[in-house]
């Protein structure tokens, strides 16, 4: 990152917490200002007075009076310090954390789904939402700190030099130090946690493969354990081997910036000093008192300044991160305003789709068409591109060629919100949130006295409703224990199920259901498919399923082969056809059909015949 | 009180036995940190000071100084060591050292601990707060360390210079350790209450932030919308808090920042001081700017040893945590036991009952079974019915509540876990990869150089015969190819079927005498389930084999289908003798089957 977009960043990360919070950052840099200036009004007058008040034989009450009014004022900063840091920030902060936050989530419920799987993208997204809160009102800090750390610093150089001319060529050591050595020794850190990432990220990865609890059952049914245990060991030997690389040259370097910060100034400005005012007698006692305290305060304001101009650098990163994800242009916008779809659907057409996901061609020269109120069934291999259709279809994402269209107009140009309002889904991957039964059914439907026999019917077609009627508050059990210890962990079949019914109770026109059955046992697989293909007689109903059997009552179906369709017709069309779908078809049907005798398929044929 | 010290003993003995020679010198380096800086800042300034006012010769000041500035250039060449190479190594070691006893302590405990949310809880906290409790003990060691060093040399200087200064510091210092306490039990009550807030605040977080909610947010933005909501609203109440507790705070703080700092030392002790040497003339000035200039640092020395007390209670909660982990009791040992004899045998299930926690519902009711060797048993029924419990205690993860099994005619819990596990092969459908060579996601376990060469052969075969072959001709590193990009940027991530296949060649290469399937097809597209059905075909030739599995027409040929209902065996018997029956199998066969043969 250069010196300039380091800069712009800062500033930009200013103008952000500023219309968050305004109190937070001119209380920051009232408190920056003050801090300093304790510092210099300490080190440097207040000591210088006191000692020119003793020498000066201006007498004890004079020194006193002085005293009073400096704890008098100080009293004041420290109210406002300790106002500061036990009131004022901490509110300023959850207010930032509440503006932040808000204005992320917007971005990230608004931009399109494909962010989420450029891993590229989602790192810088992760990183800028991790504490982004803290980090960006340090932000602020450091800014502060930089622009009174760089006043503080001249302010003591002047100061010295008021006291002794020369005296300020001492201060040339710490910067020495602090710009020269220190500046190389960063770079021998940054070289060598370059180094270490590749072990570190081992060393992560493995201690989540010892936590978590889907490994657990390997962990103990398999020696898994030794061969982890050996590459944790060798990640641990790798960091240690890195270490030594740079050990003499950082030490090296070490010694001189300490030497150059710290010993060569406060050593050389004693010895300077004593020679000043034992041997050329061109200094007085007080004047010496007070270099030797400046002395400190200047090396320390130098290390501060230089840390902040350091962080300043750093946080340009972050605020890049942050930046950049705020700022990112949507493709397709989740906020898209455009022509009201209405809630008839005449037809859905796929006119030569094709998309590439992250340069891999998934959907080839795509033709498909859709009718209202029929039922698809979408067939294939895993890897054919089913589940992908289905996103296209939701304008999850956008085809890198051709066009869908809907009632003949392409998608692109409906509200997208109103338009995918127009499709009731259940997804394999869906996710439970730690909401009520009902809530997690109705998914953001008003929950009124008629919804709630709308979920009934819902739960009962997907055959969850037994379930969840004896769960201790029926359907308003909360799911998962994130928040309620009471609450209710469902097994993976009757999560489908719940899924599923999320799809049942919305009122749209479409119906798409991908997989719904798939870790349900034959009873419930069967009353599944059957509730579904009862209750959307109405409806535009597209089904995923690997269970050729259920898709065989579908108006059309259609095999999908890397990425179009292969194959399309009825059931009794396509077995006629004797091309893939039928073969599949006989594959799974086989044993079914044939009776056990003669059996051709199952895992034990071998064994029997053996 | 005893049990934070005992906690941090326990840390220091794993500390000091991993790297004693680190951790001796990490103990005297907060000693020579503030050791210098007193020789520099107190003793030296002070003897140039008291030269230039009592006009000594400038040689004196010219080699008192000089010998500090030997003594600097001597004591940083260790110290650039100790910082930039040896805490490198030494820290990883001394993680390592807690870190291994974790793992290994993960590896081996009940897998019923991972049911218990609350003990699953502790143990993640537990795991990911090892190197963090280390750092936080050795910057306590640290801290302590440079305090007493403080407290001592300053001490021992107010003591031979002005002894009543001692008097305004131990003041200061008893004041603020009453103020520290006052504050400390505000701030723990505050935690407490904004605790639940901030869950909630991670909560809403995470669910943006992770890319599984993602879709499931675009689909119901109503759902974020009052996600967003909630978050607002937990911000709103943790402000209202924060305002509430604010002024008390401010308050407390006030009077620790000035009353027992500013007001004490910079204003009534200074005054002292003045006055000692202006008008009672008891402190020379060269004392007097030394102390005055000694009051920052001590101040700093006192708040770092106020802090020690509370970190080291806070520290305690993560290492309790640790240590309740460490001493948690394990029920199956995995190393316990008899060796179970070679070659498959009989397996008898004598009325087995199980509930997974005191009292609760019985997922397994009273199940008897008797399995010849090479018998090929399918179990079936409905989801929820039991069956993947029963293979679990049948693979001892768990043991039972009731009843017993046994295997080659004794009790299973007489063999040694490990060996016994080891008799038994088994695919599940979620099966993980591991980050490691392809070789060793075969055999699953770390294998020895030495040895690779002649393992190499019975590898390729196992894949072969899960019917990995094509794919594994394509891979350029073969067998050493990196399985998932997880740290590997050249690694692959195989597909579903693929590692399907990867999985499956563990069984086969492990040559178990027991295989267990557990529903490995479900995800698979017809033609997938087909190869995955052939390749275990041969995977069970003489073996005892056991198939859970929702297709039945997988499980037609089994010697004996087992349907299971509520924990109960309701229905036993070939296929066709379960048809003839016409009960519960029969009525899932017909749903399953009769859409097929409708046509």
């Amino acid at each position: 990152m250069n010196k300039k977009n380091a800069f712009k960043n800062n500033i930009y990360a200013l103008k952000l917490v500023w219309k968050m919070s305004k109190p937070i950052v001119v209380i920051n840099g009232i408190a920056s200002f003050i801090d300093y200036f304790e510092w210099l009004f300490f080190s440097a007058f207040f000591l210088r007075f006191v000692i020119n008040g003793l020498e000066t034989g201006k007498g004890f009450f004079y020194i006193l009076k002085f005293i009073i009014i400096t704890v008098s004022v100080e009293a004041l900063f420290c109210l406002f310090h300790s106002i500061k840091n036990r009131k004022w920030i901490p509110v300023c902060k959850t207010k930032v954390n509440k503006e932040l936050f808000t204005k992320l989530f917007k971005k990230a419920s608004n931009v399109e789904l494909e962010c989420f799987e450029d891993s590229e993208f989602y790192d810088k997204y992760t990183l800028a939402m991790e504490k982004s809160d803290e980090r960006l009102t340090r932000t602020v800090e450091v800014i502060w700190g930089v622009f009174f750390g760089a006043i503080a610093s001249v302010c003591a150089f002047i100061f010295m030099y008021q006291v002794d001319k020369y005296s300020v060529l001492f201060i040339l050591f710490p910067i020495i130090g602090n710009f020269g050595f220190n500046r190389l020794q960063s770079k021998i850190d940054y070289n060598r946690n370059k180094d270490m990432a590749p072990y570190n990220r081992k060393i992560s990865y493995i201690n989540r493969v010892m936590y978590l609890t889907q490994y657990a059952k390997e962990m103990r049914l398999s020696d898994v354990f030794s061969l982890m245990r050996e590459q944790y060991r060798g990640a641990i030997r790798g960091v240690s081997d890195v270490t030594k690389k740079y050990t003499k040259r950082a030490m090296v370097l070490h010694w001189f910036y300490v030497m150059f910060t710290f010993t060569f100034i406060f050593e050389g400005l004693l010895i300077y000093g004593a020679y000043r005012t034992l041997v050329s007698y061109t200094m007085s006692l007080a004047q010496l008192s007070v270099i030797t305290s400046l002395m400190v305060s200047t090396t320390w304001i130098l290390i501060g300044f230089t840390d902040s101009v350091t962080e300043l650098f750093k946080n340009g990163l972050f605020v890049d991160y942050l930046k950049t994800f705020l700022e990112y242009k949507e493709k397709i916008p989740e906020d898209y305003d455009g022509k009201d779809p209405g809630t008839k659907i005449d037809s859905i057409e796929f006119k030569n789709v094709s998309f590439a996901y992250k340069d891999k061609v998934v959907i080839k020269n795509l033709n498909m068409k859709f009718d209202g109120g029929k039922t698809y069934a979408l067939a294939g291999h895993n890897g054919a591109g089913k589940t992908t259709i289905i996103k296209l279809l939701l304008r999850f994402y956008d085809p890198t060629e051709g066009e869908i269209l809907l009632n003949g107009l392409n998608i692109k140009e409906y509200n997208l919100q109103k338009y995918r309002t127009l499709f009731a889904t259940a997804f394999q991957d869906h996710q439970m949130f730690s909401m009520s039964v009902k809530d997690n059914v109705l998914m953001g439907q008003t929950a009124d006295e008629a919804a709630s026999e709308k979920v009934f019917e819902a739960l009962k077609l997907a055959g969850v409703y037994d379930k969840i009627m004896s769960l201790p508050k029926k359907e308003n059990t909360i799911l998962t224990k994130e928040f309620d210890d009471e609450g209710a962990i469902l097994s993976g079949g009757e999560f489908q199920k719940v899924v599923v019914a999320r799809a049942f109770v919305q009122n749209s026109p479409v119906k798409l259901f991908d997989e719904p059955s798939s870790a349900l046992d034959p009873i419930a697989e069967y009353t599944l498919f059957d509730n579904i293909l009862k209750s959307c007689k109405d409806n535009t109903l597209v089904f995923i399923s690997h269970r050729l059997s259920s898709v065989q009552n579908a108006d059309k179906i259609f095999l999908l082969r890397h990425g179009s369709v292969r194959e399309e017709g009825t059931h009794k069309e396509l077995m006629a056809l004797n091309g893939l779908y039928a073969d599949m078809y006989k594959k799974q049907a086989e044993n079914y059909l044939a009776g056990s005798n003669t059996a051709s398929e199952g895992i034990f044929k071998e064994v029997a015949q053996a | 009180m005893k049990n934070v010290l005992k906690n941090h003993l326990f840390l220091w003995k794993l500390c000091f036995k991993t790297c004693p020679g680190y951790m001796l010198y990490f103990l005297y380096d907060g000693f020579r940190y503030q050791g210098v800086i007193f020789i520099e800042h107190v003793l030296g300034i002070n003897y140039v000071l008291k030269c230039a006012e009592f006009h000594e010769p400038f040689k004196k000041a010219f080699i008192y100084i000089g010998i500090i500035l030997l003594v600097n250039i001597i004591q940083i060449i260790p110290d650039g060591f100790f910082i930039h190479g040896w805490s490198f190594r030494a820290k990883p070691k001394i993680y390592k050292a807690l870190k291994e006893k974790m793992y290994e302590k993960a590896a081996e405990i009940d897998l019923s601990c991972y049911d218990d949310p609350k003990y699953y809880n502790d143990f993640v906290l537990a795991v990911s707060e090892s190197e963090s409790s280390i750092d936080r003990f050795l910057t306590l060691c640290n801290n302590a360390v440079q305090g007493l060093t403080i407290l001592f040399t300053t001490g021992v200087f107010y003591l031979v210079v002005d002894k009543t200064g001692i008097l305004f510091v131990f003041v200061s210092f008893v004041l603020r350790f009453f103020v520290s306490k006052a504050m400390n039990k505000v701030n723990v009550d505050t935690r407490v209450r904004i605790n639940p807030k901030e869950r909630k605040r991670n909560y809403v977080s995470r669910l943006f932030y992770l890319k599984d909610y993602a879709k499931e947010l675009r689909l119901h933005p109503e759902v974020g919308a009052s996600l967003s909501e909630e978050f607002k609203e937990a911000d709103n109440e943790i402000m209202d808090i924060q305002k509430k507790v604010g002024n008390k705070l401010s308050a407390l703080e006030f009077i620790r920042q000035y009353v027992v700092d500013t007001f004490l030392l910079d204003g009534l002790y200074i005054t002292y001081l003045v006055y000692s040497a202006a008008v009672l003339h008891t402190i020379c000035y060269a004392d007097a700017v030394t102390l005055f200039n000694r009051t920052g640092s001590l101040r700093r020395g006192m708040a770092t040893f106020a802090d020690i007390i509370p970190s080291m209670h806070e520290n305690s909660l993560y290492v309790d945590k640790i240590r309740a982990f460490l001493d948690y009791e394990v029920k199956i040992k995995a190393d316990e036991g008899r060796e179970v004899a070679k070659g498959p045998g009989e397996i008898v299930i004598d009325n087995l009952s199980f509930t997974y926690s005191e009292g609760g519902k019985k997922v397994l009711d009273g199940i008897s079974l008797r399995v010849k060797p090479c018998e090929r048993v399918a179990i079936v029924g409905y989801n929820g019915a039991g069956k993947t419990t029963l293979i679990k205690l049948l693979m001892r993860l768990y043991d039972p509540t009731e009843g017993r099994i046994s295997y080659h005619g004794e009790n299973i819990k007489e063999y040694k876990p490990r060996d016994y596990r080891h008799k038994i092969g088994v695919v599940f459908q979620d099966f993980q990869m591991y980050g490691a060579r392809l070789s060793e996601n075969v055999v699953m376990s770390n294998i020895d150089e030495s040895e690779y060469d002649g393992l190499k052969e019975p590898i390729t075969q196992a894949l072969i015969n899960a019917g990995f072959e094509k794919r594994l001709k394509k891979l350029d590193n073969g067998l050493d190819t990196m399985v998932t990009t997880e740290f590997d940027e050249a690694g692959i991530d195989f597909s579903g079927g693929e590692s399907q296949k990867i999985a499956i060649s563990r069984a086969f290469y492990k040559d178990a005498d027991i295989l267990i399937m557990d529903e490995p097809s479900s995800a698979l597209d017809p033609i997938a389930e087909y190869e995955l059905n052939k390749a275990m075909e041969s995977a069970a030739v003489g073996k005892t084999v056991f198939y859970i599995s929702h297709r039945l027409s997988t499980t037609i040929d089994a010697d004996r289908i087992i349907m299971l209902e509520n924990g109960r065996i309701i229905e036993e018997g070939t296929h066709d003798s379960l048809i003839k029956m016409n009960g519960k199998y029969a009525e899932m066969w017909n749903a399953q089957a009769g859409k097929y043969a409708i046509n």
